[in-house]
């Protein structure tokens, strides 16, 4: 993964941080402090560290490719699936039978239709 | 009255190219890959569009329409269809596929806006429209309406567009009508592309290699009838109006990125797919023939329906298989139309410009004009480059010597006489050619007298396969003295025997020769560009449309009695066509060629020359 710009890197650094800050006073009302000491220990990594926030980001990203590729194999089992079975099961199609394999269109062409994307 | 300017985009599958048209005269077009020298680059033409916009001396704002050459969300349907047919075997597709479409292509319109607003930093006109037209519209309109035909039969085939992978239809004046499609996954496109893969070529790219391989096939040989009848029993079911249907337990290209289920290709021809770059047996010679004849039987018989449909006496034809020019010579050769006209950019590059034609004609029902001269200005559509700014990238280069001859008519003569000796030039001049072919102007020149010439240049200087045929360029007034062919061809899209009289006698068993005693054996007085089966992939070059080109070898007859010269893509292999001065000079410096000729500089790799 290619970072376009560090000072995107950089912004996106300190928002975390600063997310981190808002939980930590949220859970200092709560008399939590673990999240003071999370905020702590990432300052100091990122200082010790200065490349740090670019493997965290990076590793946000391969979590966000994960998530894409986890959903989408969701949809596939549990929509695609079903529906080609279904069809499948329904429209059994014997081929070898047709005259011809060509199909009369069915897009016309006019005006209105350049408009649309479909 | 102030003229209407279209801006044509093709983008996201092979090709990305970009064109403007000012009424209906195309202003300039050029495909992305030249710009960012990444071949068949597919993503947003962005340099393409900025040349086109610099060339026609417009700003963003100018823009009356923009328009793209196919409707993203039914293509984005037939995908989603196929996965669902082929489901659960499209599960890797499915999910490699979907992120890039969701994410971005379905929002083509913002995308369209965001490229250009940002990288040209002007903002769209309120007032421009972006509009889609169907795949193959844009085909058949690129097709039809550059064309000298006031009414003629459509015919176009590619891999696959929306739904469609081949249509009939009929041109009249400004309106184009459809009879029928062939729909998805039924493609002589994808036919042909899943032999290209198998014999170790690039899907996409290779498909010409296949062809210029299929003549070293052995047309008598039990292998090659076997394969045919193979082809036709197993792989496909073809009906006598040309209409055919694959079988796809065969194939895989809907469901992995792998053509054909090579297990079931294995046991059906007992042959394994070639591995690229390794040795060409003559099985997958034979392998190229036997696919090269089902296509032209499909094309013939798809144009014969036509016909019959149409009852026109021309016929235009677009998509990728319209740049087989060996089944468009079969099909001239039928006689079933008394004229053939190719839309020279056939694949998805030309759709930009048959999209931005079909928004003139179709959408603004603007008059189409006819002329004996077709409308693509030769394909000379991209950038040229001044003296002033050639002189500037050649002072970058220390280790080149260059001369500069003012009168162009001397250079010619200069030029004429080194290919006479030998030498092999690289020729650029002029305006940049849109389309897949070099027409003279970023071309690689040759004495096709020369037996050598075809080992020398192919392994030598463009680094690629030694089989591989080069095209003959000939002034259009001889061209009858050395090839049996009698239309103009300046776009390289028919293939022509060589006459009779400049051949060699074969010897009998010349069919059975290997690949390689087949290249060497001299076949003709111009073996340089005769191919393995006599024929030439020809170009006919005209004084009145392509000038320049013409003078050099009208020159070069005048020193050797010969019209015809060796023509040549300027590039190395894997790579495109060179496009600027600085590309051109970057192919000569890592190849052998002898000299370069940038516009009115002769440049040489040696002091004095
Ligand atoms: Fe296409």
């Amino acid at each position: 993964m290619e970072l376009k710009n560090l000072k995107n890197l950089k912004i996106i650094w300190r928002t975390f941080l600063f997310y981190l800050l808002i939980f930590q006073f949220l859970f200092l009302i709560t008399h939590n402090k673990i999240f003071l000491f999370i905020l702590l220990s990432f300052i100091l990594i990122g200082i010790l560290f200065p490349n740090f926030p670019e493997y965290l980001y990076q590793f946000g990203f391969f979590v966000g490719e994960i998530n894409t590729k986890f959903i989408l194999f969701l949809i596939f089992y549990f929509i695609i699936c079903p529906i080609s079975f279904i069809r499948k099961f329904i429209k059994r199609k014997f081929v070898g039978k047709e005259e011809t394999f060509w199909e009369k269109i069915d897009f016309k062409i006019e005006k209105e239709n350049f408009e649309k994307m479909g | 009255m102030k003229p209407i300017y279209i801006l044509g985009i093709s983008a996201f599958y092979h090709d990305s190219a970009a064109c403007l048209l000012e009424n209906d005269r195309i202003v300039a077009a050029a495909q992305e890959e030249r710009f960012t020298r990444i071949k068949h680059d597919f993503s947003f033409p962005i340099n393409s569009i900025k040349f086109c916009l610099e060339y026609g001396n417009i700003n963003v704002g100018q823009l009356d329409y923009i328009v793209f050459y196919e409707k993203p969300f039914l293509k984005f349907e037939r995908l989603i269809e196929t996965h669902i047919y082929y489901a659960p075997k499209s599960l890797t597709q499915f999910i490699q596929s979907m992120p890039i479409w969701l994410k971005e292509r379905i929002f083509i319109k913002n995308i369209i806006k965001k490229e250009i607003e940002e990288n040209l930093n002007e903002k769209l006109n309120p007032k421009t429209k972006i509009l889609f037209v169907p795949h193959h519209l844009s085909h058949a309109a690129s097709a039809f309406f550059p064309s000298p035909f006031e009414i003629s039969s459509i015919l176009t085939i590619d891999g696959v567009g929306e739904w469609a992978t081949a249509t009939l239809g009929i041109g009249e004046k400004n309106k184009i009508h459809f009879f029928y499609e062939l729909k998805f996954p039924s493609s002589l496109g994808l036919l042909y592309s899943s032999f290209t893969y198998y014999t170790g070529f690039k899907v996409n790219d290779g498909e010409y290699k296949l062809m210029g391989l299929a003549p070293y096939g052995n047309p008598f040989s039990e292998t090659t009838k076997k394969y045919i009848k193979l082809i036709k029993e197993k792989l496909i079911v073809i009906k006598g109006d040309g209409s055919f249907k694959l079988n796809m337990n065969f194939f895989t290209f809907t469901t992995s990125c792998k053509m054909v289920n090579e297990k079931k290709w294995i046991e059906l021809f007992e042959i394994p797919p070639r591995k690229p770059e390794s040795e060409i047996l003559q099985e997958y010679a034979d392998m190229a023939y036997a696919i090269q004849k089902v296509l032209e039987e499909i094309l013939i018989k798809m144009a014969r329906h036509l016909k019959n449909l149409s009852k026109q006496k021309y016929l235009v034809m677009a998509g990728g298989v319209a740049l087989n020019c060996v089944a468009n010579s079969k099909l001239l050769e039928e006689k079933l139309f008394e004229d053939i006209w190719v839309q020279p950019a056939a694949t998805d590059a030309g759709g930009a410009i048959g999209a931005a034609y079909a928004v003139y004609h179709i959408f603004l029902g603007k008059e189409r004009i006819c002329s004996e001269k077709d409308k693509m200005e030769g394909c000379f559509l991209g950038p040229k480059y001044s003296i002033y700014e050639i002189e500037k990238v050649l002072k970058k280069y220390p280790n080149i010597y260059y001369q500069k001859e003012e009168n162009f008519d001397k250079l010619c003569y200069k030029v004429a006489n080194l290919i006479a000796r030998k030498n092999v030039i690289g020729w650029f001049v002029g305006r940049m050619e849109f389309g897949p072919r070099a027409l003279g102007a970023r071309s690689i020149l040759a004495d096709a007298r020369d037996a050598e010439m075809q080992k020398r240049i192919n392994l030598k200087i463009k680094f690629r396969e030694g089989f591989r045929p080069f095209a003959p360029s000939v002034l259009y007034e001889d061209m009858k003295e050395y090839f049996i062919f009698d239309k103009p061809s300046p776009y390289m899209l028919f293939t022509a025997p060589i006459c009779k009289e400049r051949r060699n006698k074969l010897p009998e068993d010349y069919f059975s020769w290997s690949i390689k005693d087949k290249l060497y054996f001299l076949k003709s007085d111009i073996p340089a560009v005769t191919h393995v089966d006599f024929s030439a992939r020809i170009q006919t070059v005209h004084k009145e449309e392509n000038y320049k080109f013409w003078k050099l070898i009208k020159n070069f007859k005048e020193v050797t009695n010969c019209s015809v010269v060796v023509n040549t893509s300027l590039n190395v292999k894997d790579e495109p066509i060179v496009c600027t001065p600085e590309d051109a000079i970057k192919t000569y410096l890592k190849t052998e060629m002898d000299y370069l000729i940038l516009e009115n500089y002769i440049v040489s790799k040696r002091k004095n020359e």
